[in-house]
């Protein structure tokens, strides 16, 4: 299901929380509650395709009975065996649904073999879930977790809020909030924040990105024959679009999560205001950072073991990040360059931040931009149009099918889309770089008759324009 | 204001909002899903074809139907009431599948006594998937689930576009004669040698094998057209195969999908020629009507007299297939004249 439908905004949500509070009036001993939740997340999961629902279940129950092996056994020789095999059992999950085809058929291509490709679809959120349970397999065999009861583990896994595209979070900062005997009972002074955060967080995902979107579409289906003009609002367009479409989802995700009391944890920090692409990683999609952090960079020694040895690890970690993020040499290509981007930042540390921090900033951001186009296209020859595009100072029109993405509602004025167009760029470039993001705006939240407003006109406006099809970006990572 | 105010205005801002909404698009019913519109012209044109159909399907006065697609639309259901007898509404699809006819005969069966149904058989709409559409259909019209109508009731085209022209034809009453204007395209295209301009006339690059769509058509037939058929022995199913021009033929051979969309037609008979209720009509190789351009405003369309002589023909009985090899007879002339054009890399005949 997603969060921009019908069925999730009129149905889904109230009937959910209602159900959830209602049965969080019993004794604390009979946990229907949570119960109730971990099914509203089954259906909520499977409501597309319930053939994912026997996957993320027996994922779960296969994770938790691994993990409580672990905790239960003292010795070291006996945990690392289950440890391995969890690792083995996740990662080859993820392998078999998400990256079989890309290596059969590279394969098939080096070697001149014909292997058959599975075609298979991608099972929804795996990449998330299978991360958020790793997290778990392996502090348990580092024994650095309490056992949970499986209701608890399972509600941590499956809390649809952050199921299928995060933030990944840590079952320590979940599972004890949906423990608290306090969080059981609705409360306004969530509910009230939370409902604004679902409504800034669906208008960035389903009125600004998929506006951009439209462009973008536009613009990377002519890749080849782009002026440079064209080229940077294309480039910029997905700057945008990217930002807006998964910082809006995850917004929407915190926001449905306090309404259910529980406090998501922040994944977008206003990323483009960066200065380095150090800091642009500590506040783009910081949940996957942190995983990556936790369960890559430091076990391969982090900075402790010299500089080589950091630049290495920085340069797997960033790979990862690219293959995590699709099975395609462009991802891959994408991750080079935030490794690279991130080594260079690493040997001229000093110099870089000796520079004007304007230039600091333009240079962060332009480089996010750049990496961006190869992030985005299919094809490298596409990729390396569009860059080529931005450098050639060949200026011309803008086409119509890129302006008219940003045509008025009922298409009145068609001639002046151009200008509508640059408001709409400046406005959202305005909204990243001036604003103060929605996480900010939620945790110190104060409730008045103008945000109160704007909280109904943008829930109205988004459900009254969900008749379209909106695409989500980040399902199939 | 304290939060829970807040929230509570929020929440009954938001409820207010919808329900008003919801309200005013459920008593204006821009495509009549509820009930026939009396107080406006309704909305209804080729281009929302999908939306209007619902409620035309649902509440207008028939019990006969011609079902298909662009080139059903000219038929006149006044012209068949008198021919056919009973009483005739169009369920057409501009560039329809098997699926999109099945949907509307679906909610036709459901809602009317059906007599007869006359069903032009386009082997294109028979190569589509089982779940494939023309165009993306709201199916949250055609279903009996009244929750999922809130797609209807709080939709931003339905609230900007089409209260607006409901409201602009208010006063206005639509009569019988709409049975006929429906959807109906004739008078506003050039008939004749302009008809070739998406001819092709070059020999093929590709073949496609024969067996390439049998599967699909055989499951499109299966699962859309048969259980009507056996669910309703009461009603008549008067299934045709159009008479495209020559052109089309030559066309299909010229991209190589010729030896895969014939044999269709075989399989359509071999499938339904068997059912007491079902007659099956040929007009894909008349003659006189597909190889004279002036009947067509391009290689596919035929004008609307040619639609009015299929009715007396399925009147009279003449063009009803008898046997397998009568049929296997006009696909070979189909072939014969494809083959024909494509050597004369020209249109020949008129």
């Amino acid at each position: 299901m997603l969060f921009n439908s019908y069925v999730f905004i009129l149905a889904f949500l109230p009937l959910t929380l209602i159900g959830y509070f209602l049965l969080g009036r019993l004794p604390e001993r009979i946990p229907l509650n949570k119960l109730f939740l971990v099914l509203a997340s089954f259906v909520f999961y499977g409501y597309n395709n319930p053939s994912y629902v026997p996957i993320i279940v027996c994922s779960i129950l296969i994770n938790y009975a691994l993990s409580q092996m672990m905790l239960a056994s003292e010795k070291k020789g006996l945990r690392l065996p289950l440890m391995l095999l969890g690792l083995f059992l996740n990662l080859g999950v993820l392998f078999y649904f998400k990256y079989h085809d890309f290596f059969i058929s590279n394969f098939n291509a080096a070697f001149k073999t014909s292997f058959a490709l599975h075609h298979l679809m991608l099972p929804l959120g795996i990449s998330f879930f299978t991360f958020q349970q790793l997290s778990y397999v392996i502090d348990s065999y580092r024994r650095t977790v309490p056992r949970y009861n499986i209701l608890d583990y399972a509600l941590f896994v499956t809390f649809f809020p952050q199921l299928v595209a995060g933030p990944i979070v840590l079952h320590s900062e979940i599972v004890p909030q949906f423990a608290d005997e306090k969080n059981r009972r609705f409360n306004f002074d969530n509910f009230a924040p939370g409902l604004y955060a679902f409504a800034l967080g669906l208008f960035k995902k389903v009125i600004v990105a998929d506006t951009f979107g439209a462009a973008v579409e536009a613009g990377f289906s002519s890749a080849l024959s782009l002026n440079t003009i064209e080229a940077w609002f294309v480039a910029i367009g997905y700057t945008l679009q990217l930002y807006f479409d998964f910082s809006g989802y995850c917004d929407v995700a915190t926001g449905v999560g306090l309404m259910f009391n529980i406090k998501i944890p922040l994944n977008f920090n206003s990323p483009y205001k960066s200065m380095n692409i150090r800091e642009f990683w500590q506040r783009w999609h910081i949940t996957l950072s942190r995983f990556l952090t936790s369960y890559i960079y430091f076990p391969l020694g982090g900075s402790r073991k010299g500089l080589t040895r950091t630049c290495i690890n920085l340069m797997i970690v960033f790979l990862a990040s690219g293959l995590w993020h699709g099975a395609g040499w462009l991802f891959l290509l994408w991750g080079l360059m935030h490794g690279a981007a991130s080594v260079l930042y690493r040997l001229f540390r000093k110099q870089y931040d000796s520079l004007h921090p304007a230039l600091q900033w333009l240079m962060t951001f332009c480089f996010v931009i750049v990496a961006w186009v190869f992030f985005r296209a299919t094809s490298l020859a596409d990729a390396l149009a569009i860059v080529k595009s931005m450098l050639m100072m060949d200026f011309g029109p803008i086409r119509d099918s890129i302006t008219s993405a940003f045509a008025l509602p009922g298409g009145f004025r068609p001639g002046y889309n151009g200008i509508f167009m640059m408001i709409w760029y400046v406005l959202a470039l305005v909204a990243c770089l001036g604003m103060r993001n929605t996480y900010e705006k939620t945790m110190d939240f104060k409730p008045t008759l103008l945000n109160a407003f704007t909280t109904v006109v943008l829930i109205l406006y988004v459900t009254l324009s969900l008749s379209g099809v909106s695409v989500f970006l980040y399902f199939n990572f | 204001m304290n939060k829970k105010n807040w929230a509570l205005l929020c929440l009954s801002g938001l409820l207010g909002a919808f329900v008003f909404l919801s309200a005013v698009v459920i008593a204006v019913d821009p495509f009549q899903v509820y009930r026939l519109a009396t107080a406006y012209m309704p909305p209804i044109d080729n281009t929302t074809q999908v939306y209007a159909n619902a409620g035309i399907v649902r509440h207008y006065d028939y019990d006969s139907a011609i079902v298909g697609t662009s080139v059903t639309e000219n038929f006149s259901p006044s012209l068949m009431d008198e021919a056919l007898g009973g009483r005739f509404i169009k369920l057409c699809t501009s560039a329809g599948t098997a699926y999109n006819h099945a949907l509307l005969m679906d909610l036709a069966f459901r809602t009317h006594d059906m007599k007869r149904i006359v069903y032009g058989f386009d082997v294109y709409s028979y190569v589509a998937g089982l779940d494939e559409t023309g165009s993306e259909v709201p199916l949250y019209l055609y279903d009996s689930n009244p929750f999922n109508d809130a797609q209807y009731w709080l939709n931003r085209s339905v609230l900007g576009s089409f209260l607006p022209r409901c409201l602009r034809a208010w006063g206005q009453k639509q009569d019988d004669t709409i049975r006929d204007t429906m959807y109906n395209w004739a008078g506003r295209d050039e008939y004749g040698r302009a008809a070739l301009y998406n001819a092709l006339f070059d020999p093929p690059e590709v073949i496609q094998p024969a067996d390439q769509y049998l599967a699909a058509a055989k499951a499109n037939i299966e699962t859309h057209l048969i259980p009507f058929i056996q669910a309703h022995p009461e009603t008549q199913f008067d299934l045709f195969f159009p008479p495209y021009s020559a052109a089309e033929w030559s066309s299909m051979l010229s991209k190589g999908t010729l030896d895969a969309l014939l044999p269709l037609r075989g399989l359509a008979y071999d499938m339904l020629s068997g059912y007491e209720n079902v007659t099956i009509y040929d007009f894909a190789a008349r003659e006189d009507w597909v190889l004279s351009l002036s009947n067509y405003k391009d290689t596919l369309h035929y004008g609307e007299w040619i639609n009015d002589e299929i009715v007396r023909a399925i009147a009279d009985g003449s063009g009803v297939v008898n046997s397998r090899d009568s049929l296997d007879q006009a696909s070979a002339r189909l072939r014969a004249w494809a083959n024909d054009l494509i050597a004369a890399g020209e249109w020949i005949y008129d």
